[in-house]
């Protein structure tokens, strides 16, 4: 394939995602400033004066007008610089540095988790579909997805937390040991809400595809089982497993703020939530905008891998370009 | 936590049963006191934890903590834990006295003038010497235009702090006799190091230096803060060695105290109590706070301008039912402080008889009356109308709720409707845009018997000078009761009469329809015991209440 079609999409998308980072920035800014209420409170805190409120806006620039105020933070943010948060002065960057210490191994490691757990137990069950094992497997794994990620936090609390004394309840931990303990929890809370996605999507693509003709014609040819799953049948049931992995690992980024609340984590998810009830502008501009980009990345690396996994994609693409 | 829960406490409370000290003997005795060494013994914690055994480390919760650790932004619980890094020049003792502490002495010339004799030989943690400097800055973080306190309204008498040689002395524009309650929770940092550090002072990165007991060693804005102890602290060794003070939501509380990893919890979430009493390792108490849950009026327009229609809603809140059935054992309430308020001041008698007077005042729960109060006012059909409530307090909610169904049989139909805190502050406090009913839980800021009838019926205190009258109510007669109680001492008791005079106003006038006093809880790790506790905990120094046993 040529290299100069993927440069092409990958401009292509690039601009869209510049474009979709720009309408995002924009209608956070209008909600934060629609809502009721101004961050001078949160500079003033709640014994403020009204006098003060009023110094505390004009030294912020709250009172100029929307256009400027906003054209103001995005020359910043082009930079980089999205300035410092209003309520507790630490820039924001060194702030949301802070809450992906946690947030990032919470969502990496889960999603690592689900991926492998899922494809496995997923290829496993395609392959003895109807058995005892796939009955108990998908059962088992259908209730882990039924059951809201706050009672199974709850639940894996009281029994590893309150019962066996094993795992600390709440907290961050300091130094990599301990914040390896403090989330081993969060991680098994958000693992076991997102396996039976991935596990549903391989089981159904695998057994599908164990279906085919050309599954079949291998199998005669005398080839090993191992080489048709690793070469003919996951790459076949791929383009609808890397798809689903997009929507999970976005999926974590939302759960994990209510896992972060559950286990008293400061992620990126317990900033964000504080930062709006401040109305703390340059924190809720930084955090939205880091997640979109984060979305917007993860959105681009499934459609790079499908060029990878599928020739179809790329033989489409080249006769387009 | 609700935001506005500050205060409670009632030094007079403590008075009454800690002995029969006045608070003039207390001026007078700290005027000429204590002789200031670097060896004397400190601020004198009349409890059990001289004697007790040291303690490694011990978990706290607590109810709120600030964005920034720094006295600019620590009001109510806030401050038990800045307190104990950037500690006050007078301490605010569990028996509601206060003693010296930064400050050996103090005396107040006049009635807007104090002065404090600084102890000498106090250091920070970073070795530098504590000078009236420091106190100078300390204090004018909290004065004037400019100024981005929190406590900033607790400050607007001041008019001139300045350095006299060892002596700081504060003149006030306005006599404030409660001014010295004011300097019990301002806590004293380095001004070089905030100098130094700018407008990062306070951030995660920067933190805060002080000479208290305990250092700060890290911080998480709004959810925990870690505290060291200060070896070299120049009073009594501080009794633990760290503190982990976190805010936890309700059900990592409880997880928190049932696997162990919470020692001591302030403030326990009333709702959850049941669940809290009935674990096996972990003592609950509790005391009066000295907070309010009140409706509020907004009298100066319609609807609620109609005395008949405020009449009518008061005869359908059931107070008693919701003290006992929500707010789980609360007191109801007839007025805006609770009668211990007045213990010390005024001999019980006439507490009681002043307070079965205000009963009277007070609307009864009276269906039938309601009804024809509402006749008389100019809604004889009823209105409709919305109260903010936050998920904060769930209480706002419930009790809204319960008083909602007795509305609604005479006609009144109030729908509630939960908004963020921001929200409902603005609302309700900052700019009085409520629909004229609003529910809140009211504390003042100090132990002072006038601070919540100041705060909630002063005229100065609407919009755009104040906030805290959120009824909007204006009565001449009143301010001036107040303005006269504020030129008489902090100990005078005609002050208590002042104070009764005006709540009496109030029954009549009727801008808020006071429901219940709640209780503050504090549970404890059996193998602890904390003496003293009482509604303003956090003004003591209370790491020195706790004690191991066993």
């Amino acid at each position: 394939m040529s290299g100069n079609v993927i440069a092409r999409f990958l401009a292509r998308r690039l601009a869209a995602a510049v474009l979709v980072l720009l309408v995002v920035s924009v209608v956070v800014f209008l909600l934060i400033h629609l809502a009721p209420g101004g961050p001078e409170q949160a500079a003033g805190g709640e014994f403020a004066t009204p006098q003060q409120l009023a110094n505390i806006r004009a030294s912020l620039g709250l009172d100029d007008p929307l256009a400027e105020q906003y054209w103001r933070f995005l020359s910043n943010a082009v930079g980089l610089d999205f300035g410092s948060s209003i309520a507790t002065r630490e820039p924001v960057l060194d702030a949301i540095g802070r809450g992906l210490q946690v947030t990032a191994p919470l969502v990496l490691v889960s999603f690592l988790l689900i991926c492998t757990i899922g494809t496995a137990l997923g290829t496993l069950t395609a392959h003895r579909a109807g058995g005892s094992l796939d009955r108990a497997t998908v059962g088992l794994a259908l209730v882990g997805a039924s059951a809201p990620a706050f009672v199974t936090a709850l639940i894996l609390l009281t029994v590893f937390g309150v019962q066996l004394h094993w795992l600390p309840v709440f907290g961050t931990g300091e130094g990599f040991a301990e914040r390896a303990r403090h989330l081993v929890l969060p991680i098994a809370t958000l693992t076991i809400a997102g396996t039976a996605a991935m596990l549903q999507i391989t089981r159904t693509r695998v057994k599908e595809v164990l279906a085919e003709d050309h599954v079949t014609f291998a199998r005669a040819r005398g080839l090993s089982s191992r080489y048709i799953v690793g070469r003919s049948v996951l790459r076949n049931a791929g383009i609808q497993i890397v798809t689903r992995s997009g929507t999970i690992v976005v999926g974590l980024v939302s759960w994990g703020l209510l896992v972060e609340t559950t286990f008293g984590l400061d992620g990126i998810g317990q900033l964000l939530v504080k930062a709006i009830n401040a109305r703390d502008i340059p924190v809720i501009q930084g955090v939205t905008l880091l997640i979109a980009a984060f979305i917007v990345t993860v959105n681009l690396v499934v459609d790079l891998l499908y060029f990878a996994l599928d020739p179809r994609v790329r033989v489409h693409a080249e006769a387009r370009a | 936590m609700t935001t506005f829960n500050e205060p409670r406490v009632n030094r007079r409370q403590a008075l009454a049963v800690g002995g029969a000290f006045t608070l003039s003997g207390l001026l007078a005795a700290c005027g000429g006191g204590s002789s200031g060494r670097a060896s004397d013994a400190g601020p004198a914690t009349a409890v059990a934890g001289g004697s007790g055994k040291q303690i490694d480390a011990l978990s706290i919760s607590v109810p709120q903590l600030g964005d920034l650790l720094h006295t600019t932004r620590a009001v109510g619980p806030i401050l038990g834990i800045t307190l104990l890094g950037m500690e006050p020049l007078v301490l605010y003792q569990p028996d509601g006295s206060l003693a010296p502490n930064l400050a050996e002495s103090w005396e107040q010339p006049s009635l807007t003038r104090y002065v404090f004799k600084l102890r000498s030989g106090v250091r920070f943690w970073d070795g530098s010497p504590l000078t009236p400097a420091d106190v100078v800055a300390s204090f004018d973080v909290h004065v004037g235009r400019g100024t981005e306190s929190a406590s900033a309204s607790y400050w607007t008498s001041v008019e001139r702090v300045s350095a006299r040689g060892d002596e700081i002395v504060v003149e006030l524009a306005a006599p404030d006799p409660a001014f010295i309650y004011t300097v019990a929770r301002t806590g004293i940092f380095s001004a070089a190091f905030a100098r130094r550090r700018g407008d990062k002072l306070g951030s995660p990165s920067v933190l805060n230096l002080g000479t208290g007991p305990y250092r700060f060693t890290a911080f998480t804005p709004l959810s925990r803060v870690r505290l060291e102890r200060n070896d070299r602290y120049w009073g009594r060794a501080p009794p633990i060695g760290r503190i982990d003070a976190q805010v936890l939501n309700q059900d990592t509380l409880l997880l928190g105290v049932q696997s162990g990893e919470v020692d001591a919890a302030f403030a326990l979430p009333v709702s959850q109590l049941k669940s809290f009493t009935s674990l096996p390792d972990f003592a609950l108490q509790n005391v009066p706070d000295a907070a309010v849950y009140k409706f509020n009026m907004v009298v100066d327009r319609a609807p609620w301008d109609d005395v008949h229609l405020r009449r009518a809603f008061a005869h359908a809140v059931d107070r008693d039912a919701i003290a006992s059935g929500v707010l789980n054992g609360a007191d109801p309430a007839t007025t805006l402080e609770p009668p211990t308020t007045f213990d010390g001041a005024l001999p019980k008698s006439a507490v009681d008889e002043a307070y079965a007077e205000l009963a009277q005042l007070m609307p009864a729960y009276d269906l039938d009356k309601a009804r024809q109060e509402l006749a008389q006012s100019r809604y004889p059909d009823g209105i409709e109308t919305e109260v903010l409530v936050m998920a904060s307090d769930p209480n706002l909610s419930a009790i809204t709720q319960t008083a909602a169904q007795g509305a609604a049989e005479i006609g009144i139909k109030i729908n509630v409707r939960e908004v963020d805190e921001n929200t409902y502050i603005n609302a309700v406090y900052l700019r009085h845009t409520t629909d004229g009913l609003s529910i809140d839980n009211f504390g003042a800021g100090g132990p002072d018997l006038l601070n919540v009838p100041e705060l909630t019926l002063n005229s100065h205190n609407i919009p755009p000078t104040g906030f805290t009258n959120v009824a909007n109510y204006e009565r001449a007669a009143v301010d001036e009761l107040l303005a006269r109680a504020s030129r008489l001492r902090v100990d005078d008791p005609r002050r208590a009469q002042l104070a009764l005079d005006v709540l009496r106003r109030a029954g009549e006038d009727l801008p808020y329809v006071p429901v219940a006093f709640p209780k503050v809880y504090l549970g404890v790790k059996q193998q602890y015991a904390y003496a003293g506790f009482n509604a303003f905990w956090w003004l003591n120094r209370w790491p020195d209440q706790i004690v191991a046993q066993g």
